[in-house]
């Protein structure tokens, strides 16, 4: 079956995606007492070690550095486990690949899933935060919505050309999570990106910025300008079409180095 | 119903140093044309079907047979679309069901129906055809309570049992099987053969491999002799198996 069409079968079979997808999230807690509220718990407990450093450097603050958090950690969790569960997500299935004859995105598109399943989970944070703090959401909020479209095709597009990669190449995945590391560093996650730094080269050529950004604003009621949407529309094209071309060139021989 | 492999080569690689698996290395390789990261990073393989051709007419009854490693469970996974071949052609019209690499793939935490059902939906089966094959599953494994403990907890016949009952509970044109029918129990054993029977029955083509000649006897009319990656001799099951133990002393 030719790669693309391969894509587009595994696109189809929603239902083995979407169950496993969900599973997985689920599984990770099974054998757990509070089960998948972990996530929430370990989300709190970071953004609020956070805001204590902050408070202690910075002086007493307001309610927007904790919703700035409770947004930008989730954003910034869901594009690194893109690439770094991406990259494993075919070793992973390794069992189901080898025993059933399915087409192998749907284990790719199971990755994204769980991504996302994680993603919104950590966003009961945010909203929990803003029932606090009382923070309005108006209409500007729903341009959060195509900026969850572009972010998943980011997310598939990253996957898919790293899943092949990831089995190929077996150092791949922990040279990720190191530059995963270094870029959430660079990357105005946990510190706010003022005015100055917005010109600089670690904020202007990061593409993390620009995803995160469409994402984090519409919830925190700040414009975005035409730019950012535009930069991070372009490298969600970017890497899907980068995604499928590296697919189609490691799906022949992928099984093999399973 | 038509399946058939046109000259299909399968290699796996061998991988002995971390080199190869390296993504650093083969860029250091390919940057430096060759001269960097050359000790170790040469890649070898095995050859497990070598120009395989073969047309499986319909209604056929195959038992394939050879030494171990002679690429009888490769080529049943290249028929199945597992493995796709490094050159030649698999064409297949029709649907496929296989029963090859029991107990892989199961979720050690889950429970036996839990792991049935999402089994079932591998095969493409949802709704009513869901709920009746893992009720048929369940029946044909005999487990009882412990289809509601995890995996984990099984034995490897309970193991085996549960996956064989929910892989072949589902008709299928062209039925692949790869040596499951020694594992378990007397008991399980004549189950599974009664259930291979009846799975005969309805499905178009059957193809088996197992090293029980009894097995072959009672499924298969023609028999494929596997050597070395290469089909040794295509014929009426008897013939095969006196040219094989003729070979094999």
């Amino acid at each position: 079956m030719p790669a693309l069409k391969e894509v587009w079968m595994s696109v189809l079979a929603w239902k083995i995606w979407l169950y496993t997808g969900v599973d997985d999230v689920l599984g990770r807690y099974r054998r757990t007492i509070l089960g998948p509220l972990w996530i929430v718990i370990s989300q709190c407990a970071f953004i609020f070690g956070l805001y204590l450093i902050r408070k202690s450097i910075a002086g007493p603050d307001n309610a927007n550095y904790l919703l700035f958090l409770a947004i930008s950690i989730p954003a910034w969790n869901l594009i690194a486990s893109f690439l770094i569960d991406g990259t494993n997500s075919l070793l992973r299935s390794k069992g189901y690949i080898e025993s059933y004859p399915l087409p192998m995105p749907i284990f790719v598109i199971r990755t994204v899933v769980a991504c996302l399943v994680n993603f919104f989970h950590l966003l009961v944070v945010f909203a929990l935060i803003a029932i606090i703090y009382q923070h309005p959401l108006t209409l500007n909020a729903l341009w959060f919505i195509p900026a969850l479209l572009i972010i998943t095709m980011f997310g598939f597009g990253a996957c898919l050309g790293l899943s092949g990669l990831g089995v190929r190449f077996r150092d791949l995945s922990p040279a990720i999570s190191a530059v995963i590391g270094l870029m959430f560093v660079l990357t105005p996650v946990f510190w706010v990106p003022v005015p100055e730094l917005m010109n600089s080269a670690i904020v202007r050529y990061n593409p993390f910025f620009y995803l995160i950004e469409i994402m984090r604003e519409p919830l925190l009621q700040s414009s975005i300008s035409p730019n950012v949407w535009m930069t991070a529309l372009l490298i969600s094209v970017g890497t899907f079409i980068a995604g499928l071309t590296i697919y189609k060139m490691t799906r022949p021989t992928v099984i093999y180095w399973l | 119903m038509k399946l058939s492999l046109h000259q299909v080569t399968v290699a796996y690689p061998v991988n002995i140093s971390a080199r190869q698996q390296s993504i650093f290395a083969t860029a250091a390789k390919a940057m430096s044309f060759g001269s960097f990261a050359k000790s170790g990073s040469n890649q070898t393989y095995v050859l497990a079907l070598n120009q395989v051709t073969i047309d499986v007419k319909e209604g056929a009854r195959i038992g394939l047979i050879g030494r171990n490693g002679s690429g009888k469970s490769t080529l049943l996974r290249t028929m199945a679309g597992i493995i796709t071949p490094r050159s030649g052609k698999r064409f297949i019209n029709g649907s496929v069901g296989c029963v090859l690499n029991l107990g892989s793939g199961l979720e050690a935490d889950k429970s036996g129906i839990e792991n049935m059902k999402m089994i079932a939906r591998f095969y493409g089966m949802e709704g009513a055809e869901l709920k009746n094959a893992v009720e048929d599953a369940a029946n044909f494994s005999e487990l009882g309570p412990y289809l509601d403990f995890p995996v984990r907890t099984y034995s490897s016949g309970m193991t085996a049992r549960l996956c064989f009952g929910i892989a072949t509970a589902r008709h299928a044109d062209i039925m692949l099987i790869d040596e499951v029918i020694g594992t378990g129990d007397a008991h399980f054993v004549a189950k599974a053969v009664a259930r291979i029977k009846d799975i005969c029955a309805k499905s178009g083509t059957v193809i088996i491999a197992s090293h029980a000649e009894s097995v072959l006897h009672d499924f298969c009319t023609q028999g494929v002799w596997m050597d070395s990656g290469t089909i040794k001799k295509m014929d009426e099951l008897d013939t095969v198996l006196h040219a094989y133990n003729a070979a094999a002393g």
